[in-house]
């Protein structure tokens, strides 16, 4: 197959036009790509190394496959024991025989205490520090690219705090569903119990990227410095408040506010995908620190 | 001939495990590599990423290079072949191309001039972005790395008829796309 005269003709004109315009041109990369990348390589043979990476390769989808299983199986049987309508294990203890000593339990174990004005602080004060804590520790694992989601909030505040409920919205209800379905068997239990644990990493992560949004605007700045600074720590400060104040009334009230709390950094993580995209107004202004 | 028994050097260096020789390599190709990443990409921070990616691949897989084949033929196909996976993984499918394109940091203002040229490479990468992936791999391979027909055909796989109609209907995506922006005339599209 030989390219027809005019194909010939929209080649040359096209490669004149961008020539033109100077596209093709090539783009320079930083000046230290090659030296950032010597360093990654791995210390050994290039034969060892594909070696060790197929061996890698091998384990971590070992691993996948045995936690999709461990979430799997259980909440397949949890199907099975809904569909059946067999009683589930929450079902049993909610059921006449417990009810009694489990409400009893309940009430004197947060019921009662709730209503002492120190019991409602002292709990208001341990969300507020394992708030902060949290968010310092994940903003400190992970500075640059929360500082780079933190830009992209600022960016499209509108769109992340849509983006962000949307997203908020379906981990919810997904993740209500499949605890559901775990929590119909006494085997599924504790596998609800980390998956409701790994549902919140997200949401930490959005009250993070709003943290790293928050921060410069509070210490007077545009944008978000790569590091964690002061900033940063007070903005999340502020940003554990609401969940402690909700938290010294009900304890129910603290996960709707922090995920609604959360939601326009979680938004803001998936528009810059994890931090991972420069967005432009504020990108320069970030460079030069 | 001598800078291409120079680079066989180079590699079989590097495949006993000498990173100052694939440092040399890898000095030769970063402006090739980045570039190919980054009109793939739309993103010239993932291509930074992305080109110490396939500089990676490319060493672990070193001692799968056939001498017989050039270097940076080989190593454009893992190249080509990273950024397409990359962009099949792009979850969010919400995002439009325009993001991608506004992702791409501007530069300080300059003269009339060079504000001109730069607001026409936007539009040709913008441009380029719109194009389905398979369709850019082919034009970017052609245009920007400037590979014969064979060349591209060894770096993607693809027989030569499948190149030229992808080209083709490349070609036709960009001139239409280019016209729309005023930048080339309609009897080129319509030629």
């Amino acid at each position: 197959m030989t390219d027809s005269p005019s194909d010939e003709m929209l080649d040359r004109a096209l490669h004149n036009v961008l020539a033109r315009a100077g596209a093709l041109a090539p783009r320079r990369p930083t000046a230290d790509l090659v030296a950032r990348t010597a360093h990654r390589l791995p210390r050994t043979t290039p034969r060892l190394a594909a070696r060790r990476a197929a061996v890698r390769r091998v384990l971590v989808r070992s691993v996948m496959t045995l936690l999709l299983l461990l979430v799997a199986v259980p909440a397949v049987a949890g199907a099975l024991t809904l569909v059946r309508g067999a009683e589930t294990p929450l079902a049993r203890l909610a059921g006449v025989a417990g009810q009694s000593d489990a409400r009893t339990g309940l009430v004197a174990a947060t019921m009662l205490r709730l209503d002492a004005p120190l019991t409602r602080t002292l709990l208001g004060v341990l969300i507020w520090l394992g708030q902060v804590i949290a968010t310092m520790l994940a903003a400190g694992f992970w500075p640059r690219r929360s500082a780079l989601a933190g830009v992209a909030l600022l960016d499209a505040p509108v769109r992340a705090a849509t983006v962000g409920m949307l997203m908020a919205g379906s981990l919810v209800i997904g993740a209500g569903a499949l605890l559901t379905l775990l929590a119909a068997t006494i085997a599924g239990l504790p596998v609800a119990l980390v998956v409701l644990l790994l549902l919140q990493a997200p949401f930490v992560l959005g009250i993070v990227v709003v943290a790293r949004a928050l921060g410069p605007r509070l210490a007077g700045r545009t944008v978000a410095r790569s590091e964690v600074d002061l900033a940063t720590l007070a903005a999340a400060a502020l940003l554990a408040l609401p969940a402690a104040v909700a938290g010294s009334f009900s304890l129910a009230a603290v996960l709707p506010v922090l995920y609604l709390l959360a939601a326009p950094g979680l938004g803001a993580l998936i528009l810059s995908r994890g931090g991972m995209r420069y967005t432009s107004r504020y990108y320069s202004e970030m460079q030069n620190g | 001939m001598a800078e291409q028994g120079d680079e066989l050097a180079l590699i079989s260096r590097s495949i006993d495990g000498d990173h100052g020789a694939f440092a040399q390599l890898m000095e030769r190709y970063a402006v090739a590599v980045f570039n190919l990443a980054y009109r793939m990409l739309g993103d010239a921070q993932e291509a930074e990423d992305a080109s110490q990616e396939i500089f990676l691949r490319a060493y672990t897989n070193l001692e799968r290079f056939d001498p017989a084949r050039k270097f940076s033929t080989w190593l454009l196909t893992i190249g080509s072949n990273f950024c397409i996976d990359r962009l099949r993984r792009r979850r969010f499918a919400w995002l439009t191309l325009d993001d991608a394109v506004a992702s791409v940091p501007s530069p300080a203002r300059g003269p009339e001039r060079s504000a001109l040229e730069r607001e026409e490479r936007d539009i040709v990468q913008r441009a380029l972005l719109q194009l389905p992936p398979a369709y850019r791999e082919i034009a970017v391979l052609r245009y920007w790395n400037d590979l014969s027909y064979e060349e591209i055909g060894q770096a993607t796989g693809l027989p030569e008829s499948t190149i030229k109609t992808r080209l083709h209907r490349a070609r036709r995506m960009l001139a239409e796309a280019l016209r729309s922006e005023g930048m080339v005339a309609d009897e080129l599209v319509s030629a």
